[in-house]
């Protein structure tokens, strides 16, 4: 008789028993033997289309059977069969919702707004430039560009964390097409385009402000009428209970 | 369904959270099962074995550190009653890859790590069906259970 050992977490499904007695020649047979004993077994064991499941691990006494015959491992009388779970499991970007820091997202855009007009006022294209290369260096770490500024802030007690459930994406396109926008914009200063460097400029202060002041985010609207037209890596919806561009409203563990 | 941990038991698994950020953090719970209730004595961490690029949403359990464990809770006359693991910057909600995965009856513990600072930790039990995961209450203790 060959033994099987069943895990804890099947353990339910053996009447709590952690071994089990089988007549059988081959790995295969054992399985089959077992699961006609405990039926309600099966469908933890082998998915929809019979395969055992992924995380569904057979050892022979020590060996992997997967290094040895796979199912048709032979099987001795006093060999262990042993059913071993492998544990994986994370969260999924492209199906959840993440955690939103829109207090953190607010410092950011204030940073944005002081700077750019600051560096209008006193005339200074390295400022727009640096705030444009601040925001797209934040864009490709995933984060908003001045978060080192926010977390500043946080420890010195002047703002504090508002954490909404919400998608990251549609703010880090948001963010980055700012930055694009100050990146245009120097490059036109410095060909002498004036005009046409500062409408840029302001075009950001001012959609920067719409955010901040009214809560409504125009790349983040752009972003998800983008995935409506089809476009590909793009989301279609907003987070639940919220319109494209507008502020998200459900909070984690709400 | 209760799961009972004590503050200190709960403070290691935050504090292996926070330093895996932001990548994900993986273990075990061993403990005594109970008619309606588990009772977590102990926490093993596990090394994350899923591809090192994908670990900021991805965690795996090995078979081998699986028997293990299953071997030294015998020795202790536990059980491993759960698994816990880190979700950064986003909630302590199982996704669909949580559920597909997931083994009846273990009780998975989802810790939530936003920008580097703890948050919520919350518990599921995958129903009898794979259908969903329940949530269990979480029952979080002063005192330090002993192992025996």
């Amino acid at each position: 008789m060959t033994t099987i050992r069943i895990p804890t977490p099947l353990r339910a499904y053996t009447d709590g028993l952690s071994s089990i007695q089988i007549q059988a020649d081959t790995v295969q047979s054992a399985m089959q033997a077992l699961v006609t004993q405990y039926p309600t077994l099966e469908q933890h064991l082998y998915d929809e289309t019979g395969e055992l499941r992924a995380y569904v691990n057979l050892f022979v006494n020590e060996h992997d059977v997967r290094a040895l015959q796979g199912a048709q491992t032979e099987l001795n009388p006093d060999d262990q069969l042993k059913i071993i779970p492998s544990i994986a499991g994370g969260l999924s970007e492209e199906e959840g919702i993440s955690i939103v820091d829109h207090s953190a997202l607010r410092v950011n855009q204030a940073a944005i707004i002081t700077l750019t007009i600051g560096a209008f006022v006193i005339d200074a294209i390295w400022l727009v430039a640096l705030v444009g290369g601040i925001m797209l260096v934040g864009s490709l770490l995933g984060r908003p560009g001045f978060i080192t500024l926010y977390h500043g802030f946080r420890r010195a007690g002047l703002v504090k964390p508002d954490k909404l459930l919400d998608h990251r994406e549609p703010h880090r396109f948001a963010q980055t097409v700012g930055g694009a926008f100050l990146a245009g914009a120097t490059t036109a200063l410095l060909a002498g385009a004036t005009i046409i460097g500062w409408t840029l400029a302001w075009i950001v202060v001012s959609l920067a402000a719409l955010n901040l002041f009214g809560g409504f985010c125009v790349g983040c609207a752009a972003y998800y009428w983008l995935g409506r037209l089809g476009w590909p890596g793009f989301r279609i919806e907003p987070p639940p209970g919220t319109a494209p561009g507008h502020k998200a409203t459900h909070r984690p563990g709400s | 369904m209760r799961l009972h941990i004590s503050k200190p038991l709960l403070g290691e698994i935050e504090r292996q959270c926070l330093s895996s950020y932001p990548r994900e953090a993986a273990g075990l719970l061993f403990g005594r099962d109970d008619l309606g209730a588990r009772t977590v004595v102990e926490v093993q961490p596990i090394e994350n074995s899923f591809e090192e690029r994908e670990q900021k949403h991805r965690y795996l359990i090995d078979p081998r550190a699986m028997l293990e464990a299953d071997e030294r809770a015998d020795e202790l006359g536990l059980v491993i009653v759960g698994v816990y693991h880190s979700h950064p910057d986003h909630p302590a909600l199982p996704s669909e890859f949580d559920r597909s995965n997931a083994w009846p009856w273990l009780i998975y513990t989802i810790t939530s790590v936003q920008d580097g600072s703890i948050g919520q930790t919350r518990g599921w039990l995958l129903d009898e069906n794979r259908g969903q995961f329940d949530e269990v209450e979480l029952v979080i203790d002063e005192v330090f259970q002993e192992k025996s």
